[in-house]
């Protein structure tokens, strides 16, 4: 079994050998660690949602493989047997409350692991544990997916992943349009999915104060191009990689930077969230206290 | 002569046929002309009611509601309107046209303006929105930030005396936003222009001058950015986040490190720390 997800010289090209022939990924070697949170950050078209479509192959290399585990995904691979890796995978796409379907809350979130042959006896309990899971009251269980708000709807679609109970979980800018409590929610939750079940989370997000906060990895795409793949800290230490990028600093990290340019001196390291900024701060000034003591 | 106030609404109204309750509950205020105000409080709390009632799209149950000196009633309507520009969440709903220009055209043409002005209206608000370049692009082929500025663009063309956003830069990543708030205050101060923002954006929030609060259809606070800041109880019954200066002053107090009480923006902050290391 593989530590991690590999991307080997992968390209992907929309509409090949057609006049709207668009190269939307080039050259893609990557590995993603097993067990990690790894954000992947970049502007608009960067090739950062065709990237994430590849983990369960919704859409395959044009040229180069793809190894996730036991499976390896090139331009020849079929569709058959794909379905014990979308079961590996669960993938949550730009607003997934657009994707729900059925008639109640139960049959949405009860079709993934029906899907991939789960026995009728065990639904039940998926179902319910899942909305748990998502902090849904169960007695929402039998409303339509359409009577609900949409933070509500957003859970459901998540707690549809969640249910086919997936080793790595992929999330296409999942708090976009969610007011900053449902954002809080949502992040909690992930975070929570890691910590405590070990899953992998790979998170698509323009919000670097969330990319900050809670990611091992991160990866920046430009034009269809991986350019850095690296621990948070080095990713957002790195100023002039992020300004040629246009990609935005953190919140914690501009105001580090301010504090440094007024001459406080601040320990190494940007800080990737407010705590550890505060606790920088708080330690410099115990340091210069003794220094003048 | 036109009075001080763009917008004055007294003891304002309005029930939905099916609701057992009024969704707005007797709400007075008034607006200064150039002010910004936003608009903030939970989902249901009537904010968009509100909007609408004041750009006619639904009718008074009792109360008044005056726009630019003008009671909104039934027979004012299209003066009414042509004073409020409304830009909202999704663009996509409110491109009509095939083209950019077309698109500010639409609007053009239904208030009769010659085809000259248009091409000379048209030229300026692109610029102002910094999209010259994409005049006969096609809106939906456009990036969501360009979109917005595009539907910003079709607004301004009409002059209006009033600018609404209905959580209008939500959807567009935090340099996009910026962007598009710094284009709407620099209009806004040139053309004298009243702005009033929906919004559960902190730095949408901070730009505005006032802020009222809606809650079950009520006016219940008409405060400013400082002083909503200032109560983390305020943000966290609006389901708003702190502002980050806010955030960190909360820590570094909570650390035992004497800094005042009451909200500070970045630069006050780093001032505050400054000083404080200086007298070590």
């Amino acid at each position: 079994m593989h530590k991690e997800i590999i991307f080997k010289n992968v390209d992907y090209y929309y509409q090949q050998n057609t006049p709207y022939e668009h190269k939307a990924l080039k050259n893609i070697n990557l590995h993603i660690p097993m067990g990690s949170f790894t954000s992947i950050v970049g502007k608009t078209g960067s090739g950062k949602s065709t990237l994430v479509q590849m983990l369960n192959a919704l859409i395959k290399p044009t040229h180069g493989s793809l190894i996730i585990d036991e499976f390896k995904i090139t331009s020849e691979t079929t569709n058959k047997n794909l379905n014990p890796l979308r079961k590996k995978v669960g993938l949550i796409f730009q607003f997934p409350e657009k994707q729900l379907f059925a008639d109640s809350i139960k049959e949405d979130v009860a079709f993934g692991p029906r899907n991939f042959g789960v026995e009728e006896s065990k639904i039940k309990q998926i179902v319910e544990n899942s909305l748990k899971l998502v902090q849904l009251p169960l007695d929402i269980m039998e409303k339509s997916p359409f009577e609900i708000s949409g933070g509500q709807m957003r859970r459901v679609a998540i707690a549809g992943v969640l249910a086919t109970n997936p080793e790595i979980l992929v999330l296409d800018e999942p708090t976009v349009g969610l007011d900053p409590k449902g954002q809080k929610f949502i992040m909690n939750l992930i975070n929570k999915l890691h910590v405590e079940k070990n899953m992998t989370i790979i998170l698509v997000s323009h919000q670097m104060d969330i990319v900050a906060e809670y990611s091992d990895n991160v990866i920046v795409m430009h034009d269809g191009k991986m350019i850095k793949s690296d621990k948070s800290n080095v990713i957002f230490n790195d100023e002039k990689l992020l300004s040629r990028y246009n990609l935005e600093l953190p919140s914690s990290v501009k105001f580090y930077n301010k504090l440094v340019e007024n001459n406080i001196p601040l320990g190494e390291g940007v800080p990737l969230n407010v705590e550890s900024l505060s606790n920088q701060i708080l330690k410099s000034f115990s340091k210069g206290s003794k220094r003048n003591g | 002569m036109s009075s001080n106030n763009i917008i004055e609404v007294k003891n304002l109204n309005f029930k939905y046929e099916n609701s057992k309750e009024n969704t707005i509950n007797d709400v007075s205020f008034n607006i200064k002309r150039g002010e910004w105000v936003s608009v903030i409080g939970h989902n249901g709390s009537g904010k968009s009611t509100l909007i609408k009632l004041l750009d006619g799209l639904l009718p008074i149950d009792s109360g008044s509601i005056t726009i630019n000196d003008n009671l909104v009633k039934e027979n004012n309507l299209d003066q009414i309107r042509k004073s409020i520009g409304l830009v909202f969440q999704n663009p996509d709903n409110q491109f009509v046209g095939a083209t950019v220009e077309d698109d500010i055209a639409f609007g053009l043409e239904n208030n009769q303006f010659s085809r000259n002005d248009m091409n000379v209206i048209i030229d300026k608000v692109l610029k102002v929105v910094d999209m010259s370049n994409y005049r006969t692009h096609e809106p939906s082929k456009l990036s969501g930030g360009q979109k917005q500025r595009i539907a910003l663009a079709g607004v301004l063309a009409l002059s209006p005396k009033i600018l609404i956003l209905d959580e209008a830069t939500s959807m567009i990543d935090p340099q996009g936003r910026n962007e598009i708030l710094d284009i709407i205050n620099n209009f806004r101060t040139d053309n004298n222009m009243t702005v009033i923002s929906i919004t559960h954006d902190v730095e949408e929030i901070k730009l505005s001058s006032r802020v009222l609060l809606l809650k079950s259809g009520m006016l219940i606070e008409d405060t400013n950015p400082y002083e909503l800041f200032n109560s983390v109880e305020n943000l966290e019954k609006y389901s708003l986040e702190m502002p980050f200066s806010a955030q960190l002053s909360r820590h570094l107090i909570n650390s035992g490190l004497d800094i005042p009480n009451s909200y500070m923006d970045e630069e006050e902050l780093i001032k505050c720390i400054k000083k404080l290391y200086l007298k070590m």
